[in-house]
Parts: structure tokens; sequence; C-alpha cells
């Protein structure tokens, strides 16, 4: 047996090896189930040196590709930047966008708050001369504008149309030399004509010394010049000064002029009044209580009794004296306002007598007037 | 009492540094682990395989290759989800004849290990395939085309793995 083993040494092992591991496959195939201590063995010892390859790996890959291989970087960079650039370029063109938006909505809650029929146009171009104060709008006389048409914005008034071509045209604005536009001054209600002083500044001239202005007092247009209507704003004075003959008067345009974008042609003006939340200087006014009414008459007759409800009753002489007149009118038959200049006045004695005597005929009772007196 | 085979060829000359070896099967193990990781083309090569014909033919013991082969198999079969034992008893016999084959062939001729591997890779396939229907009466599919031709890339492996283990070998 001993000689048998030695001979065969080799392939018994080799069965035995064999044998063994069949074994173990049975083991696993029959019970479905695991040598897991095997592979945990085999795992443990493995797993700190695949940790190590791998962070080794994981080093040279990244010392590779960050400093030493940059060319993918450089083409990245260079995208990157592309993509920063047409972004930044998208994000601009989206500001103006909004900014747009914001501006058109502003200036047709403007157009629909003014009772002026007006017409949008946008500003495509300033002119040629440097010296001249004037743009170009995108509207010409195919959309009905005509020169002598006033050009506006909400924040104030800013020229006229000077020419108006079939596409386009040329409005003259306010700070230009040749412009000329009527003023009225807010508080002090004096009146003057506003004309351009070449920059992006206009003056005042023909307001009277004893006029008290003030900087910073709100200057509207008067109508008086058949261009704009009454009571929009025109700007603000930025200096008041006395002159020679006149106030020298500057004012600060209430219209951005050097940076018009979108404005609004005036094609029916209508004038409208001047703001009334300004504050006036009003002295305090003591009045005296009514006087109680008399209970006889006095030279123009009886007074009417006070009655309940919403009838008139006269409380000056005055109305008393204009209710006695149109009583006598009614009793006549005379209509006040009526009639040719020369025609026979009603009878304003009719009724009357003198203090101590019956009077001759006695007045029919005169109706309660629906209306004050307006004679 | 005589040895079952006396050696034909001279005796073992050389063999791979202990540490080397170490790390060539560690390293063989993790490779084959690790690579296919980077790339779907790098489990064409069989590393544990390379491995265990390579010192099985420098040992020239069958007892030594076959505990090579099985050790090295059981290996493998741990990191893999297969069941324990089905590589182990393969490369136990790879290892075995490898070990048999030095001592009736001179395989310290390259040329000759590499058709070695040839051959070897292929009965690797077969009884792979073998064991898989009749121990584990799986459905494998014996791709003819494929398993020559990952043959054949598996002895350009070895040329190289060999070429650069050799640099390792200490004379006896």
């Amino acid at each position: 047996m001993e000689t048998f083993l030695a001979r065969y040494r080799n392939v018994t092992v080799l069965a035995l090896a064999l044998f063994a591991q069949l074994l173990l496959l049975g083991y696993q195939v029959q019970g479905r189930q695991d040598v897991p201590l095997i592979r945990i063995w085999a795992v443990t010892a493995i797993t700190p040196v695949a940790r190590l390859l791998h962070g080794t790996q994981q080093l040279a890959s990244s010392l590779w590709s960050r400093y030493i291989w940059l060319r993918e970087a450089g083409l990245e960079r260079e995208r990157l930047r592309a993509e920063l650039d047409r972004l930044k370029l998208e994000n601009q063109a989206l500001r103006n966008d909004l900014a747009t938006a914001g501006r058109l909505e502003v200036l047709a809650g403007y157009q629909q708050k003014i009772p002026s029929r007006t017409l949008a146009a946008s500003v495509i171009g300033a002119g040629a001369n440097p010296n001249a104060r004037v743009v170009f709008l995108d509207k010409g006389s195919g959309s009905g504008l005509r020169p002598g048409l006033g050009v506006i914005t909400p924040d104030g008034i800013v020229g006229k149309i000077q020419a108006a071509y079939p596409g386009a045209s040329l409005a003259l604005l306010i700070s230009d030399t040749q412009s000329a536009v009527g003023v009225v001054l807010e508080k002090s209600r004096a009146h003057g004509v506003l004309k351009g002083a070449g920059l992006h500044e206009a003056r005042i001239e023909y307001v009277g010394l004893e006029e008290k202005v003030a900087a910073g007092e709100k200057v509207y247009t008067s109508g008086e010049d058949r261009i704009f209507p009454k009571g929009l704003l025109v700007g603000t004075i930025s200096k008041a000064q006395p002159g020679r003959e006149f106030q020298d008067l500057r004012v600060q345009p209430g219209a951005r002029l050097n940076r018009l974008e979108e404005v609004l042609v005036i094609l029916e003006g209508v004038h409208q009044d001047l703001p009334e939340d300004l504050p006036r200087p009003q002295p305090p006014v003591t009045l005296l209580p009514a006087p109680p009414p008399e209970a006889g008459g006095d030279l123009l007759g009886p007074a009417k009794p006070a009655t309940s409800g919403s009838a008139y009753v006269p409380q000056t002489d005055a109305d008393r004296l204009a209710t006695r007149y149109r009583e006598l009118g009614q009793s006549q038959g005379h209509t006040f306002g009526h009639g040719l200049p020369g025609s026979k006045p009603p009878d304003f004695n009719q009724g009357w007598s003198p203090p101590g005597r019956p009077a001759p005929v006695k007045a029919p009772p005169a109706a309660p007037l629906p209306q004050p007196p307006g004679i | 009492m005589q040895a079952a085979v006396r050696p034909l060829i001279e005796a073992e000359t050389s063999r791979l540094a202990p540490w080397a070896a170490v790390a060539a099967v560690v390293g063989a193990l993790l490779l084959q682990a690790y690579l296919p990781l980077l790339s779907s083309y790098a489990n064409v090569a069989d590393l544990p395989l390379l491995l265990t014909v390579y010192l099985a033919l420098l040992r020239r013991n069958p007892v030594t290759g076959l505990s090579l082969g099985m050790g090295i198999g059981l290996a493998q079969d741990s990191l893999s989800h297969g069941p324990v034992g089905l590589y182990g008893i393969i490369k136990t016999v790879i290892g075995y004849i490898c070990s048999s084959l030095t001592l009736v062939l001179a395989v310290e001729s390259l040329a000759t290990r590499i058709v070695l591997v040839y051959g070897l890779y292929l009965f690797h396939q077969a009884l792979f395939w073998l064991l898989q229907r009749v121990l584990l009466s799986q459905s494998a599919v014996f791709a003819w085309r494929r398993t020559l031709l990952l043959a054949g890339v598996n002895s350009l492996a070895a040329l190289l793995i060999y070429r650069f283990l050799d640099r390792f070998r200490e004379r006896t």
C-alpha cells in the first residue's frame, strides 16, 4: 500500500484535490448554500490592495488629466468661454427686452390716462447735425403724422414734429434753440415761453420780475402755442434769478431728451387742468355764522321760511334779492336772459309798498325754486 | 524505490523569486477583477491561467503545480460570483498537466510555452464548459471561433507577461 501511494503520489494528490473541490461544489450546488468563509478570506485579502490600486489609478488619472494632458481642459475652457459670452449676450438681450416691456407698459398706461389722442412711436435715430437737437421717429406721414404735432413722454414733453416722411418723421426737441413752447408755472401761474438752450436744458422767457419763482417749481404747458394741450408736464425749474427785464429761468426737462426710446405723438390735443395737488398759500379765514332769519319783511319783502328737506333757503341779502327778482319774473312771465336788448324788463316794484302803506296790488305767490340762483 | 517518472530533461535550473511569485499572483487576480472596470475588452485575457501555467512550468513538480493551480483557481472563484471550486478544479488539472509536462518536455523555450498556453487555454475552456454542463447543469455554449481567437490573444499576452516575469527568475 505504501509502495502504491509512493508510486502514484502525484496522481493521488491530484485525485484528492479534485475530490475535495468536487465535494465543495456538490455542497454548494445541492444545498444551494454558499461558502462565505472562503470568499471573505479572499475578499479581505484582496480589498486593501484593490483599494490601493484604485487610489493609485485615480491619482495617476487625475495628475494626467489635470496637470499633464491639458488639451481637453483647454478645449473645455474655450467652449465654456464661448458659452459664457453667449449667455452674457442672451442675458443682456433679455434685460433689454424686460426694460423695453416696462417702458412700453408705462407708455401705454400714460396713453390711456391722458385725454388727448396719441400715437406711440419709437426713436430710431438722431440728426446728423451735432448742433441740432432732433430725433427720428419710426412713424411718419403714413401713420398720420404731420409737421406741428407735439411729441411727449410720461415724464414730460419732448418736442414737435418738424418734418414727416412716409415711414419716418423728424422731431425737434424742446432743447433745440429753434424750439418755443408756451408754458405756465405751477405755483405762480405765470406764463412764459420755453426756448431751447442748445444742451439738454431750456430756459423760460418773458416771466416778469414781480413773479415769485423758485428752483424746484414745476412747469406745465399753457396750450397757448396751439401745439401742446394745456396741462402737460414740461420740467422743473433748475435755476431762477432776476434778469434785466425778465427773470432768467432755467428748466430741466422732465423727459430724458438724451435717452429717448419710446414717445407719444399727439394727434388730437385736449386741454386739461393743471394739477391741483400743489399747496397754495392761503391765510386762515374766519367767517361769522349766518345771521338769523328775520321774522318780518325787509326791503325785498318777507323772507322765505326755512323748510325741511332740500328746499332752497336763501342765506344772504343777495340771495334773497335774486329770489325776489326770480319770483317777480315768473309772476310776469319773464325769463331772464331772453329777449333782445331794449325789450321791456319786468316790473321789479310790483307788489312793493313803502313801509306803513298797504300794497296796491297783491303779488301772486312765488313757486319754490328747484335750482340755486344763477342769473 | 524509484520515482514514478524519471525526468527526461535537465533538472530545475531556475525559479521565480518568492516575493515576485506572490506579487504576480496577487497582481493577476487584481487585474482580472479590476481591468474590466476600465475596458470591456480587458477580460479576454485569463491572467490567472497564464500565471498558473508559468509557475507550474517552472516548478517541475506535479504536486506543487497542482497546488499552485488549486490555490489560484480557488482565489479566482472567491472573487467571482460563481460557485467556489469550479476554477479550482480546472486550474488544479492545468497545474498538474504543466508540471507533468516539464518532466518529459523542454519548456524553457518561449515558443514552446506559447504553444502550450494556446493548447492549455483551449483545454481550460473545454473543461470549463464541460463542468458547467455536467456538474452545474448549466446550458453553456462552447463558441469555438471565439475560443480559438481568444486562445491566440492569450498566447500573445503570455508572450509579453512571461518575458517580463523572466527578469525576476533566480538561478538555483
